[in-house]
Order: C-alpha cells, then structure tokens, then sequence
C-alpha cells in the first residue's frame, strides 16, 4: 500500500510539473503584457512592478509598434469572417453530415473520404490558386475573400464534427416520427435540430476558434484592409525587438476567444483535430 | 427505395460539395496546371516543361536540403510526442483525484495557434530578459540562445515548441484509447508475474494499435506542413537551420514570385500528406 501512495505522489507531482510547463508560457504574457518598456528588459526579469496598460492602449488605439493600426479593427476583421464561414458551414455542412450519418447514397465513402482530405491538405495547394484567383475577382485582401478561405476550414469540420452527432441519435426517434407522419424538412426541424443543438453549438464555437487560429490564409490572401488577428501579431513578433510588452497585449487580446470558449469546447476538441475519428 | 434514398442523400450533401468544388476541387486542378510550366507570378507567357519542376524539387540544393531539415524536424518531434505522450496518457488513466483539472490544462496548448505559441514563447526564453534562461542561472545550469543561437539550438527550440504544443493532443487521444481497454486482461497478467512494460508491451498496445497508429500520422501529416510556429520564432534561420519545406515554399513564391517551382513543391507534400490521409481514413473506419 505505500509504494502506492509514493506512486500517486510521484504522479501528481509529474503531472503538477507539466501543467506548470503547460501554461507558463502564457502566464508570462499576461504578466509582460502589463508592464512598462523598461520593467520588461531588466535582468534578473521583474516579478513585482508596476502594472500599466499603455501595452494595450498603444496596441488598440495606433497598433503600437506594428504600425498596423488599431489592432481591434484586425479582431473585427477576424471575428466577421471567422462567423460569416461558420454559418456558411452550418448550414451547408450540416445536412451533409445527416445524409452521411443516416442514408445509404452511392460514392458515400468517396465523399466522406473528400472531408476527411482536408484535414490532410497542405494549406499552399489550395493558397496558390486562390491567391491568382483573387487577383482576378478582386477578392484579394478583401473580408469576402477571407471567409471563402475560412470556408475550407470550417466546412470540413463542420461536417466531421457533426457525422458523429447524428449517427448517436437513435434510429428509433426518427421511425416513431416518421410513422407519425413527420419527415423531411419538417422531421429535420422539429425532431432532430432540438436533439443536435448542442452538438451545434459545440462545432460552431470550434469552428470559430479553428479560423480564429488561421495564420496562414491571412498572411497570403489579405495584407492590410482585411488583416486577421494572427498575421497583425505575427507582425509584432518580427519588429518587436525591444516592445516586447506591446507583442505581449497583442497575443493576450489573440488568446482572450480560445479562454472563453475553452470550457466550452474541452470536450470535443480532439474530435475536431483527428477529423471525429477520436471522441476524446 | 434505395433509388429515393439515394437522391436525397446526394442533394443533402451537394451545397457543402459546390462549395468544395469552387474552394478546393478546381483550384486544384489549376495547381496541377501551373505546376507544368516555368513561370513567375504575373507571367504573361509561361514555358511548357512538363515534369521539369518537380525533378527541381530533389535537384535544388536548397530544396533538397530544406527536404532533410523537415524530416529531422518530423522525426525528433514525432519522435519525441508520441513516447512522451503515451507516458502521460498513462498517468491520466491512473486512480487519480483531480484528474480533470490536469485534463483541462493540457488542452491549452492544443487550443491555440501555433503562432500565439511562438509569440508566447519568444517572450519566455528571450536569451538576455527571459524567465527561463534566469532561472537556469540560478541553478547554474548552461544557458542557451535559443532561436537566436547556432543553427542546433534554434532548431531545438523549434522542436521543443513543437512537442510542447503537441504532446498533449498525443496524450489525449490515446487517453480515449485506454479508456476503452478493458481492466481483466491486464490484472490477469500481473497475476501471472508480468511485469509492467510487459503489459504495457503486449496487452495494452495492442488494444489501442488503431488510435496510435491514427494519432502518428496526425501529427506526421501536421509536423510535415509545420510553417507558421518557425516563421513566427527563427523564420527558417540562422541561415537555413530550420528551413523547413512549407517555409521554403512560402519563399518561393511569395518572395521569388516563382509559381511553377511553388505549384510543383506544393503537389508534391499534397501527394505525400495524402497517402497519409487515405490510410489513417481507413484506420478510423477500421475502428469503428
């Protein structure tokens, strides 16, 4: 019995270790985030200072040292397409995941299979294109542009998320409520949205993070007017080279949508990464 | 009947397969186009090569060795992740009272963008002013440059962001795998004097073969693409220490305007990254 307690002391303790590795990180850019130019680069690093939000003004008022501009107006741009895609998504993804749930149709495996492709996709084979494409519709740097781009992601997600959800409803409630004689559209409003809602919703936060979390289309298909939150950071990081605290405000404002809806989505976020192969 | 069904099931998925065709399907096969021809972005009159770029792609000093710095960049990241992550999901599985909060921790570096984790980190292990390189001077351990170091502790840094950010998700799938291995086997084993890496070795492993060989070419498939934490750290530097293909290619076209060369780098990480895809596809219908 007390090599068992040693153990589970051992484990707490490898554990405990972990999550401190886990989230040190970000605790040191809520901390840099707040402090004063020359707080930031002394040495040894300053624990105990005096906050101040000058980090974060200058990032929300001018873009700091970015010099990109008000960084909120790169959060709008993120947050407009990141849920123009996500409805997109829904509303064309989910019927799409039922029939894959529900019906036999001939090439359904192909299909399914064309989903799952795109979580295997290297992002430049679909970039390339769209970005000469853009050229030509005048789509470049455009919000529009960035939503069809978060399409791809979204959409393939949507409907890997949502097969699973369809295929725990029980066969039964939809016979009961096809004998009762209810079905198609009606059968998929009354019977089954109310069942799926949360499922619904779990995929649309994901979603929003998934896009969220793009750095890649915004940096190719946008540059200023259309700017996501990930590529206006990335440009702090590559100027930063002493303000290092308005690089910190700007990864905590990139970090604040992923907090809210960690609880949230906890639970379904490795269905989301392994393309609902996994439950997690 | 089946012919009802089947119509139905085809116009419930087309809106979702339009749009997959306009945002994915055709720009492919344009891609398969550009790749064909020597040309540069805003060319008016490219040059038929056929397959002249893709044997660019192993003929290029740069290319090839931006090819090598990929796979050791796979290699000692996947290499690492998947051990490692095994180890953790282990301990999740134990008897433990607030497993849950160590649950919840560990789905915070998964959570966030590759890039927040280079900004997050470039702040953490700055050589001069960061935490950590303080906090080994205290325990008069070496001090490492990290991404500004020589080209070996830049690419460490990389990878140690890489299995910071991802040994959880390893952990995590492979925790829903050991949740489904059932508790007899593996106390009969011990009952018969076998010792724990043996049941690990040829009870629990392969119960949850699947789900590992499932998360393996995830994060094989996700190491290979790995562009946006290494142009948010080094940027591929020093010089071309890490360099990685995705990198260069974003190069390619982007700085050097050279579409061909780009198309045909970019086809050809497609045609690998799928082969991984069609098997881990048959792997996660095998399971169910």
């Amino acid at each position: 019995m007390k090599t068992k307690t040693f153990e589970n002391l051992l484990s707490y303790l490898v554990l405990g270790a972990s999550s401190i590795v886990a989230i040190f990180p970000f605790c040191w850019m809520v901390v840099t985030s707040f402090k004063q130019p020359i707080d930031v680069i002394t040495q040894p690093p300053k624990f105990i200072f005096d906050p101040t939000l000058m980090n974060y003004i200058a990032v929300v008022t001018t873009g700091g040292w970015s010099a990109q501009g008000n960084f909120m107006l790169k959060v709008a741009n993120s947050i407009e397409a990141g849920l123009a895609a996500v409805l997109v998504s829904i509303a064309s993804g989910t019927p799409a995941a039922y029939a894959i749930a529900r019906i036999n149709f001939p090439y359904k495996d192909n299909i399914y299979f064309t989903y799952v492709t795109f979580r295997f996709l290297p992002p430049f084979v679909a970039i390339i294109p769209l970005f000469i494409m853009y050229g030509y519709l005048k789509l470049y740097d455009s919000l529009v542009g960035l939503t069809l781009a978060y399409i791809l992601i979204s959409l393939p997600l949507t409907v890997w998320m949502m097969v699973p959800f369809f295929e725990q409803i029980p066969k039964d409630i939809e016979e009961a409520a096809t004998i009762d004689g209810c079905s198609g559209v009606s059968l998929f409003y009354r019977i089954l949205l109310p069942l799926i809602k949360p499922g619904i919703a779990a995929t649309m936060a994901l979603n929003f993070i998934f896009c969220w979390n793009d750095f890649i289309f915004g940096l190719i298909l946008t540059f200023q007017q259309a700017q996501p939150v990930q590529y206006a950071m990335s440009l702090f990081v590559s100027y930063a080279v002493v303000h290092w605290g308005q690089m910190a405000a700007a990864g905590v404002i990139c970090a604040i949508p992923i907090l809210v809806f960690l609880v949230f989505v906890q639970k379904y976020i490795i269905r989301g990464l392994t393309f609902g192969a996994v439950k997690g | 009947m089946f012919r009802r069904e089947g119509s139905k099931g085809f116009l419930l998925v087309l809106p979702s397969l339009i749009l997959c065709f306009f945002l994915g399907f055709y720009p492919f096969l344009q891609i398969i186009y550009f790749s064909l021809f020597r040309s540069t972005l805003g060319d008016s009159a490219p040059i038929f090569q056929g397959f002249g770029n893709f044997s660019a792609i192993i003929s290029n000093d740069m290319s090839r060795e931006s090819l090598i710095t990929t796979l050791y960049f796979v290699v000692c990241t996947v290499g690492v992740e998947i051990p490692l992550g095994l180890a953790f999901a282990l301990l999740l599985n134990k008897d433990l009272r607030g497993k849950q909060v160590f649950r919840f921790v560990m789905i915070f570096p998964m959570a966030i963008s590759p890039m927040l984790a280079a900004t997050m980190w470039n702040l953490t292990v700055r050589p001069e002013t960061g935490p950590v390189n303080y906090i080994l001077q205290l325990l008069h351990l070496p001090q490492p440059r990290w991404m500004a170091g020589t080209p070996i502790e830049a690419f460490a840094t990389v990878m140690l962001i890489d299995i910071w950010q991802w040994t959880p998700f390893v952990a995590l799938v492979l925790l829903a795998g050991l949740q489904g291995v059932p508790r007899e086997p593996c106390e009969a084993a011990e009952v018969d004097g076998a010792n724990r890496i043996q049941t690990l070795r040829y009870i629990v492993v392969p119960y949850i073969k699947n789900i590992l060989l499932l998360v393996l070419l995830l994060r094989l498939a996700d190491s290979l693409r790995t562009m946006d934490m290494i142009f948010g750290t080094t940027n591929g530097g020093p010089g071309t220490a890490t360099l990685v293909f995705s990198l260069l290619l974003y190069y390619k076209v982007y700085s050097q305007s050279l579409l061909g060369v780009g198309s045909a780098m970019a086809l050809f990480m497609f045609v690998i990254l799928n082969i991984l895809g069609v098997v881990a596809f048959k792997v996660a219908r095998q399971k169910a």
